[in-house]
């Protein structure tokens, strides 16, 4: 039934559980977690289970009456959605009236209204101060879910006005039953895919992708090698994220998938280096990364290691990308800090 | 679903009926319509989860009942370039077929589930009745004063709809005028338990006011708690209602004329044309017309920084009250002047500059007006 769709989140679930029982459900809730962790999915499910016409037990939708499917399918006359248009890096406020307005009207099914806000990381300051009214003083019957990365995003007067609820990163086996679901089965092929993944399923996803282990293989080849040719690395990386089409959004999860393999193998020559022992490596790659740990030597890995993070989170905050790309690949180009 | 109908009246139903089709939607399917068939009858339903519109045609050969979703403008298109008389569509949640003649169309489908249905009529043995001349008037007279800007109140976008007595009522303010008009209703079924108040959508007016065509037509109206139905001769229109408290406007405008020590008979075609000429040299800084009325005349002004001054006259023979100097947004009034058609006189009631004035219209129409300060 609907809810074992969602994957994960029990916490979660048993807040908005004990939340209904008791009579208590509040009227605005941040869902706050990493993307790709079933947020979404989990606030059409909820309000899938507070619209259903014939909820087999409470708090459960049925999953076959109309306003199931009306739900499903983003078309329900008393669930309101909110994102940021297609090309726009910032909710406009004009959108933002307009959910406000919408929240206004009075249910028509039942006595629910929900109001999802699915890009709650892109308010700017006007349109995050035209939803405080909404926001403090819902009409009756209304539930507001904002699904957000973050709450360091958010502004004071929307965080105090909202409960926060924490998704967490999904376990490696609520991955694989993802997967499995998608018909992603190979063992290895999984098992890489969940340690580079990060606890979300849509970077697991993102890199079940031929062509990415395809570039994988040609920037690590070239990256490990002594004389890295930049020029051409920085070539394979932007073609790669350029794939993903004009979105943005799309392009900066390529670079950030990049990003983490990059990482992968950092850790795992640095690992090497201090004699640990890396699973599931080849002995041409284990010789490979143990050269380039020998090269560049630990404290140089490390800073490599901060470099990436640090160019992880310039991805997320919209730095021009190619700026990221050649800003991380002139740190592998660059004579370690030693032979200098 | 399978049915043969004429194509006139197939025709005339999906134009009428895609006036509430969602124009900008993210939801593909909301852009279509949705057909009922059953009996011998086909209800074609748009709604875009505002405001929906119903119609039924009767008389319709039914080969098999169901529901589908119809993509309305190809349909239409359809319906109009061909010459055939008769047209037949088979439809399910994978695809609408149409034959016309020895033409046949396929179209993509979607699942009927998916698509938000609204109500028949249903009454609930409580509704009143209004003709369509009264009912015109009365939206005409009220809903233009409605809060059109982005405000967070919420309530004032909608209009009031009340009914009482033998009397249906309708209100709008934006909190700097107020509109209030009363035509003559007929009651069925016993008075509404709750107090509840009925706030219907702007747009749901603009479309019920372009619905009504037959003068003599008798709308009936149902208000429910959480929607409100408004069954034409042609068709049913289905609205959700606005959430909200309404402002007392009974107190206002109870207050207003017992404070009111002046009363003005104004020639209305006059008076309008004379605003209109004052606020010319109006700009957008300084929206304003200043009067003075004074025995046998009113004299207005207005000012604006780069565009100049303008001082207008207007004689008031029957006048010969104080002196009372009043300031207003000269589009309040004009707004209220143009609703009016063919009133040749409105009484003004006011006390002085720093108190809200009231235009009354016979015993149904009252418009009030602030005065802007200074």
């Amino acid at each position: 039934m609907s809810w074992e769709r969602v994957r994960g989140h029990t916490a979660a679930l048993t807040t908005f559980r004990t939340a209904i029982a008791r009579g208590r459900l509040g009227q605005a809730y941040l869902l706050v977690g990493p993307d790709g962790i079933g947020k979404r999915l989990f606030a059409t499910e909820l309000a899938k289970a507070l619209l259903c016409e014939r909820p087999p037990a409470p708090f459960v939708a049925c999953d076959h009456c109309p306003s199931c499917a009306q739900v499903q399918a983003g078309t329900h006359p008393d669930v309101f959605h909110l994102c940021t248009p297609d090309g726009k890096h910032e909710l406009p406020v004009a959108e933002m009236r307009g959910f406000c307005t919408q929240m206004a009207f009075k249910p028509t099914r039942g006595i629910w209204k929900v109001g999802i806000v699915e890009d709650a990381d892109d308010f700017n300051e006007e349109s995050a101060n035209c939803f405080l009214k909404t926001l403090e003083e819902p009409p009756p019957g209304s539930l507001l879910l904002l699904l957000a990365t973050g709450t360091d995003r958010q502004l004071p007067t929307i965080l105090s006005r909202c409960q926060v609820v924490r998704f967490s990163p999904l376990r490696p086996e609520e991955i694989r039953a993802v997967l499995a679901d998608q018909g992603v089965v190979d063992p290895a092929q999984v098992d890489h895919l969940i340690r580079l993944s990060g606890g979300s399923v849509a970077r697991a996803l993102a890199l079940n992708d031929e062509s990415f282990w395809k570039v994988r293989e040609q920037l690590i080849d070239g990256l490990l090698a002594p004389r890295p040719n930049f020029v051409e690395l920085a070539g394979v990386w932007q073609r790669f994220y350029e794939e993903a089409g004009k979105e943005t959004t799309g392009q900066r999860l390529r670079v950030s998938l990049v990003i983490g393999f990059l990482v992968e193998a950092i850790q795992q020559a640095l690992r090497l280096s201090l004699g640990a022992d890396v699973a599931g490596l080849n002995e041409s790659e284990e010789a490979r990364l143990r050269a380039f740990a020998d090269r560049l030597g630990p404290d140089r890995l490390l800073e490599l290691i901060d470099r990436c993070v640090e160019a992880d989170f310039h991805v997320e905050r919209r730095v021009q990308l190619i700026l990221v790309v050649e800003s991380v690949l002139e740190q592998f180009t660059r004579p370690s800090v030693a032979s200098r | 679903m399978k049915v043969t109908c004429q194509r006139d009246g197939l025709l005339t139903a999906c134009q009428l009926v895609s006036a509430a089709v969602a124009a900008r939607t993210t939801k593909p399917i909301l852009s279509n319509i949705k057909a009922i068939a059953e009996g011998d009858g086909l209800s074609l339903v748009a709604y875009d989860t505002e405001v929906g519109i119903r119609y039924e045609l009767r008389g319709i050969l039914v080969g098999r009942p169901g529901s589908a979703i119809l993509p309305i403008t190809q349909l239409t298109q359809i319906l109009r370039e061909s010459a055939d008389s008769d047209i037949s569509l088979d439809a399910d949640d994978n695809g609408t077929k149409v034959k016309a003649g020895t033409s046949r169309y396929e179209m993509p489908g979607y699942p009927a589930d998916e698509f938000p249905d609204i109500p028949a009529f249903d009454d609930g043995g409580r509704y009143h009745e209004v003709t369509a001349g009264v009912l015109r008037s009365m939206i005409r007279r009220t809903a233009f004063a409605a809060d059109k800007k982005d405000s967070t109140r919420f309530a004032l976008s909608g209009v009031l709809w009340e009914a009482e007595g033998k009397t249906a009522r309708l209100v709008a303010t934006d909190s700097k005028r107020l509109a209030v008009c009363e035509g003559p209703a007929t009651l069925y079924g016993p008075p509404e338990a709750t107090k509840g108040s009925h706030l219907v959508p702007a747009k749901t007016m603009t479309l019920l006011e372009r619905n009504l065509t037959d003068d003599g037509e008798l709308v009936r109206v149902g208000l429910r708690p959480n929607e409100a139905m408004f069954q034409t001769e042609r068709a049913m229109i289905y609205t959700r209602l606005v959430e909200g408290r309404y402002p007392p406007y009974r107190d206002i405008i109870g207050q207003t004329r017992k404070q009111a020590t002046v009363k003005v008979p104004v020639p209305v075609d006059a008076f309008l044309s004379r605003v209109r000429q004052a606020a010319i040299m109006t700009d957008d800084e300084s929206k304003r017309v200043d009067m003075t009325f004074e025995p046998g005349k009113v004299v207005m002004q207005a000012r604006g920084a780069e565009t100049g001054s303008s001082e207008v006259e207007l004689p008031l023979p029957e006048y010969d009250g104080p002196e009372v100097k009043i300031a207003f947004d000269p589009q309040y009034l004009i707004e209220f002047l143009r609703a009016l058609e063919s009133e040749p006189t409105v009484s003004l009631e006011m006390s002085d500059g720093g108190k809200p004035a009231l235009f009354r219209c016979g015993d149904g129409y009252m418009y009030l007006v602030m005065p802007l300060a200074g």
